[in-house]
């Protein structure tokens, strides 16, 4: 929504398919960017610095703690819609679109099974 | 005595938003909350570093159907083995958690206030750990615990609701709960916690010093300092998939 709000064309694949997507994100520095973020999520302290390294180096300290500061907020926000159960709520048809694109709605079939 | 977190050692110059958001949480952490002690409420955050040597935890991650795991989780605590079986599973296997589950949980004898307070503490502990690691901090010492009882308080407003957990409605967050959204214009991942309502404040806190303010969520312009909004939301997006979030 905010590619649409500053009419710029992304592909999406990057979210859920990572760097191995055959499609460029069109998002300045995303392939570090996702290494860092899969790097936290992994959990691996000499992946991350690895990685850590590449994205100061590239985009600077300031950027790359920036960066771990979002990752490490969806860290918070998937647990809590994971733990509460919240419904999608109107955010289902606003983002309709992007989750088809996504696949999604697997991972809601996935826990409800 | 209970320092502030500081960031001053880090290799890094980390801007000091980050250690006062941290700061305040631990002075929550510290304290009596609404349904647990503080040192309840400190166990419960000893049990989110521990989940990750726990050996059932390692099980349930491999098993095709999770809840057939029905071995304790390695407790270091003085938490009932179900407060410890709750925080071990919101931490290493919140995608698979079930609303099959949450309704044993209760039956087990939690409340859902009680559960809504450990969902807040587990999910602020996994944040921070998770920045001090991303900037290679070691983790921080957890506070020691203060006197006090805990409040029960619970908002008049909150109601059964399509989650799992009651919350307060969109439109239903007035009086002492005025300050938690914009009365009518906010989303379920803000309400999910306001059952205790202390819980979302912390949420908001945390949120505008890692990510965006929560007014500025919806707002599609707007932006990091460092970053632009694609990559912002790149990094969140990434994240989320790799955690499964279906949100």
């Amino acid at each position: 929504m905010s590619s649409q709000a500053q009419n710029k064309k992304i592909n999406l694949d990057v979210i859920t398919q990572g760097n191995s997507s055959s499609r460029d994100s069109l998002i300045p520095d995303s392939d570090i960017l996702v290494d860092f973020a899969e790097a936290i999520v992994g959990g691996s302290p000499e992946e991350i610095k690895t990685s850590r390294d590449v994205l100061s180096a590239h985009m600077g300290d300031q950027a790359m703690i920036e960066a771990a500061g979002v990752a490490s907020n969806f860290q918070r926000m998937v647990r809590i819609a994971d733990a509460t159960g919240i419904p999608l709520g109107g955010f289902e048809a606003a983002s309709r679109e992007i989750r088809s694109e996504l696949v999604l709605d697997d991972f809601l079939l996935q826990k409800q099974n | 005595m209970n320092k502030p977190i500081s960031y001053a050692s880090n290799a890094y110059s980390i801007p000091q938003k980050y250690a006062d958001s941290h700061t305040r949480f631990w002075q929550r952490l510290a304290n009596a909350g609404t349904w647990w002690s503080a040192s309840e409420r400190i166990q419960i955050a000893q049990e989110v570093r521990y989940a990750a040597e726990c050996v059932a935890c390692d099980k349930i991650q491999l098993a095709l159907s999770p809840r057939h795991i029905t071995d304790a989780h390695t407790q270091h605590s003085n938490l009932s083995p179900l407060a410890v079986e709750v925080v071990h599973n919101i931490t290493r296997d919140q995608s698979r958690l079930s609303e099959a589950w949450y309704k044993s949980v209760l039956e087990r004898g939690m409340t859902e206030e009680q559960y809504v307070e450990i969902v807040g503490t587990v999910v602020a502990m996994v944040s921070i750990d998770s920045f001090c690691l991303a900037i290679g901090q070691p983790l921080h010492p957890l506070p020691i615990p203060r006197s006090g009882e805990p409040s029960h308080y619970r908002p008049d407003s909150a109601r059964d609701s399509e989650a799992w957990v009651s919350l307060i409605p969109a439109d239903g967050n007035s009086g002492a709960e005025s300050d938690l959204w914009d009365t009518g214009k906010t989303g379920y991942v803000v309400q999910a916690m306001s059952l205790v309502p202390d819980e979302v404040r912390t949420l908001k806190d945390l949120s505008a010093a890692h990510y965006l303010a929560m007014k500025d969520v919806r707002d599609p312009l707007a932006r990091g300092d460092f970053l632009d909004r694609q990559q912002i939301e790149l990094v969140a997006g990434r994240v989320s998939a790799l955690n499964q979030c279906y949100y």
